[in-house]
């Protein structure tokens, strides 16, 4: 039963194929078609074929193929847009103020893509090398959670032996880490903070002055602080992997508006397919 | 928000059957099975009594000849009394069974395009409502009953295939029922027959009070099993008779199968309707677990024979400085112990098990002593003078001791949390997760808005074993069901929760070892959450009495159903999470399968 559907699907996929590549040839032939309009028509079915698949995303129990299936043809067929552009252009910078808008607009959707492929495929183990895996809705609360454990540390200290050494400490070389915004470009470089260095460094030459309760207490806020910078690194990269869709699907929506009216201005100045 | 109101059930609030009268449970209670002290009503107390369990857990079916009674490879949920008349068993299974064709196997149902569309489209403002009419008592009857099918060609049947007739009064598909496993044979009616299906539950019980069932379930257990086991085993396929062979040929194949079946014994290990140990294993796994493990065979002993895995999982190890390594992990059909026997046999002297071998939960496994296994097997596959021969040559043979692939702490993590229980374990494969969630978002899409799974749960290195459901080899969560609503699909079978009949106790899901269940609060079409209308309560004196419930009673509560993971098995492109990863990050996998979770492992 399956295998009949599998044969009637292949067929009628070759069927298309073919019809699409003999009209192509017709249109060749018979018109009056340049280049331009060869390679734009081709240009515009692959960017309207890549912006399906945000459909298919929302269609995910129909048998269309399976989503990883049309990522890679995602990938593959955005890659090749770069050339059909360039050829397009027929390798030139777009001069009119709208074919600079389009093809800024085509370039933003292209390098988001390009971006977006790069951090799909390295943050992943930088996320799971950072060891516990977190709901990215739920780190702000946990980030406040950290934030208030500190604060609990440092003032107990303070009220339990009369010494000021941490509480005072914690304000003048920490908690500006603690309530801070997260490093955005080194997390995203995947370097270590300039501030992050600055407080493991203090929290160090800080040591030689303490008692050894004090230390003990040091160690559960460097603990605590690590577990900042780890869930700020989360909070970052998480973030990245989901804002990066957010310029990457509405520059592909305006692409289509402003492909649909090139197509409309093109063709009217030109007299049509006819 | 409104309030809607609908019976809170109970144990037996839907019946298995709505036919069984009270007339109906007269008759069966002077059936000769209830009347003659096999089954005694005497054993059974007032809240569990013997009529309840024939009216709720029970129906009476009057077969015709060649009618089908149970299929090869379905899962059963229930077992058969045979009241009057014969069936006859298939008693040959695989290429010698009869085809599926002439079996009638009913086909899945599945969503149509159209349906999947409207489901895609049909977005309710809150999630988990139902349809409350479907409720009702005889909607789920309805539901139960299916169409009879008959073989066609009775008389050939009967003479082409090798069948065995079984006479009134007697039982049968127990096995299956209770070890939560497929039908291993083909029943059908042999001339009318008037059968009683009691489902598990029933069963469960009928044991518990009737002492003669117990001890005939455990007495066939033994005897069928075994010889049902030995017939299917690849490592005696040579001992089958061979219609090109000859009359000497058949004489000695003939004794070597009788005499593995008098020598082999089935032992079992670990208790099959126990959930506490197996939930508590799980959730302090660590290497000390080991002790908790029964030992089936031990390193270094004197090797006795060969364990072949019948069902369950058994844990291979080897001493390591204080502790206990894991090499590999057996599932039905693996064999302990060949190389050692296959050594001793071929340098004629005697040899030491390399590892032991222990039982991860309930394990049955066919014990093959060594001479009874040289004989029937070595000696007849193989020349002993050629000092090459290994057991690599043997069929079934293919234990993971010889393909092992899998890192060595990635193994300790699976088989000590018992993920290796799971035939389809949701493993997210971090280092291509980007937390995208389409998964989540998949699930929730086909599943009232409300996804069945977490993305949560232990990681071990970058390999994280999710939340969700993995339809285990053996299910405990369905050990302490009621009503017997969380069973497996008879045609496939996941583990699935039958909404109708779920009475909300949350016995599933307390019990699930891997935290895969979910209770959650229905609502109407309306988006409004339903409470009951009345609770009952047991008086003294056995009596029930109704009362109707107000918001100020304490049980005024919503209304809860089990859900989890159904494996999208209604849905026409299989698991939705799976299909919707982009980056080929998740997977269902099969982790009784070595092999294939080996290879998925190492991509």
């Amino acid at each position: 039963m399956k295998s009949f559907t599998i044969r009637r699907t292949l067929s009628l996929v070759f069927t298309l194929l073919v019809a699409a590549a003999i009209i192509l040839v017709w249109i060749i032939k018979t018109t009056t078609l340049t280049g331009s309009y060869i390679s734009g028509w081709t240009l515009s079915g692959m960017i309207v074929y890549l912006s399906l698949y945000n459909l298919r995303k929302k269609l995910p129990s129909l048998p269309l193929g399976s989503s990883s299936l049309w990522m890679q043809f995602h990938i593959y067929c955005g890659l090749l847009t770069a050339l059909v552009f360039a050829i397009h252009l027929q390798f030139n910078v777009p001069t009119g103020m709208f074919e600079s808008i389009l093809a800024i607009n085509y370039l933003l959707v292209f390098f988001s893509g390009i971006f977006g492929l790069y951090i799909t495929r390295t943050y992943p183990s930088r996320l799971s090398n950072l060891g516990d895996e977190v709901f990215f809705e739920y780190i702000p609360v946990l980030k406040r959670k950290l934030h208030d454990q500190i604060e609990i540390l440092s003032l107990n200290c303070s009220s339990n032996s009369g010494q000021t050494e941490i509480p005072e400490f914690y304000r003048d070389n920490l908690r500006a880490f603690v309530v801070g915004r997260p490093a955005v470009l080194s997390h995203l470089l995947g370097n270590s903070s300039r501030r992050w260095r600055i407080v493991l460094q203090a929290v160090t030459d800080h040591r030689r002055y303490m008692n050894e309760d004090e230390q003990q207490i040091m160690n559960e806020i460097e603990k605590l602080l690590k577990r900042k910078y780890q869930l700020d690194a989360q909070y970052v990269m998480q973030g990245a992997l989901k804002v990066w869709l957010f310029i990457h699907i509405p520059a592909t929506y305006s692409l289509l508006i402003f492909m649909f009216f090139h197509s409309l201005l093109v063709h009217a100045w030109s007299g049509g397919l006819s | 928000m409104s309030e809607v109101k609908i019976n809170r059930l109970e144990r037996w609030g839907i019946p298995f059957c709505d036919e069984m009268t009270d007339e109906n449970v007269e008759y069966l209670l002077q059936m000769p099975l209830f009347s003659q002290g096999m089954i005694d009503p005497e054993n059974f107390n007032d809240r569990l009594p013997l009529a309840g369990i024939l009216k709720n857990d029970s129906r009476l079916m009057n077969c015709k000849e060649g009618e089908i009674i149970i299929r090869e490879g379905e899962w059963g949920n229930s077992a058969f009394f045979l009241l009057s008349g014969s069936v006859r068993i298939i008693i040959e299974r695989a290429q010698n069974s009869i085809p599926p064709e002439l079996l009638g196997q009913p086909q899945r149902k599945r969503k149509s395009v159209l349906e999947i569309l409207k489901q895609c489209f049909n977005r309710d403002s809150e999630s988990e409502q139902r349809d409350l009419a479907s409720y009702a008592p005889q909607a789920y009857s309805a539901n139960l009953k299916s169409s009879r099918i008959y073989l066609q060609d009775f008389d050939q049947i009967v003479d082409c295939y090798k069948t065995t007739r079984i006479d009134a009064i007697d039982f049968f598909g127990e096995q299956s029922a209770l070890g939560r496993l497929e039908r291993s044979a083909t029943v059908f009616a042999d001339g009318d027959c008037e059968i009683l299906e009691v489902r598990w539950q029933g069963i469960r019980d009928l044991m518990n009070k009737a002492p003669w069932l117990k001890t005939q379930i455990d007495m066939r257990f033994r005897a069928y099993g075994l010889y049902s086991f030995l017939k299917n085993s690849p490592y005696f396929e040579h001992l089958s008779i061979d219609e090109n062979a000859t009359e000497n040929d058949h004489e000695r194949k003939r004794s070597l199968s009788q005499h593995v079946f008098n020598h082999a014994e089935l032992r079992t290990y670990g208790k099959y309707d126990q959930v506490d140990s197996f939930l508590s294993l799980v959730e302090h796994g660590t290497a000390s677990n080991l002790a908790h493990e029964p030992l089936i065979a031990r390193e270094g002993d004197y090797v006795e024979g060969i364990y072949i895995i019948r069902s369950g999982i058994a844990r291979v190890s080897h001493r390591y400085n204080n502790g206990h390594r894991t090499i590999s992990y057996l599932t039905p059909g693996h064999a302990f112990g060949v190389a050692e026997v296959v050594e001793g046999w071929r340098d004629g002297k005697p040899t030491h098990l390399c590892h032991s071998l222990r039982a991860v939960g309930y394990v049955t496994v066919v014990f093959i002593p060594s001479a009874i296994f040289e004989l029937a097997v070595l000696e007849e596959l193989f020349d002993r003078q050629k000092n090459k021969t290994t057991y690599s040559g043997l069929k079934g043979s293919n234990t993971p001791q010889n393909t092992t692939h899998l890192d060595n702490g990635l193994m300790e993590f699976l088989v000590e949390r018992r993920f290796v229980n799971g035939s389809a374990t949701m493993v997210i494969d971090l280092d291509r997760c980007t937390r995208c969630d389409d998964c989540v978002r998949a699930c929730a899409a086909t599943h009232d808005q409300n996804p069945r799974f977490l993305r949560q749960g232990p990681v071990h290195d970058k390999y994280m074993i999710a939340n969700a459901c993995m339809h285990c080899a053996d299910p405990v969560c369905m050990i302490q069901c009621p009503t017997g609503a969380i069973h497996r699909n008879s045609l496939a079978g996941e583990v699935i929760v039958n909404d109708l009949t779920c009475i909300g106790c949350g016995s599933c899901a307390n019990n699930c070892p891997y935290d895969a269940i979910r209770m959650v609060q229905i609502r109407d079409q309306n988006g409004n959450l339903v409470y009951p209308t009345q609770t009952k309560r047991r008086q003294a004196d056995g009596t029930q009495v109704v009362r109707k419930l107000t918001p100020l009673d304490p049980e005024w509560q919503p209304i809860e159903k089990a859900t989890k993971c159904d494996l999208c098995s209604d849905q026409i492109t299989g698991p939705a999470c799976q299909n919707a990863c982009p980056h080929d990050a998740l997977i269902r996998l099969d982790l009784g399968s070595y092999e294939t979770a080996a290879q998925w492992f190492k991509r």
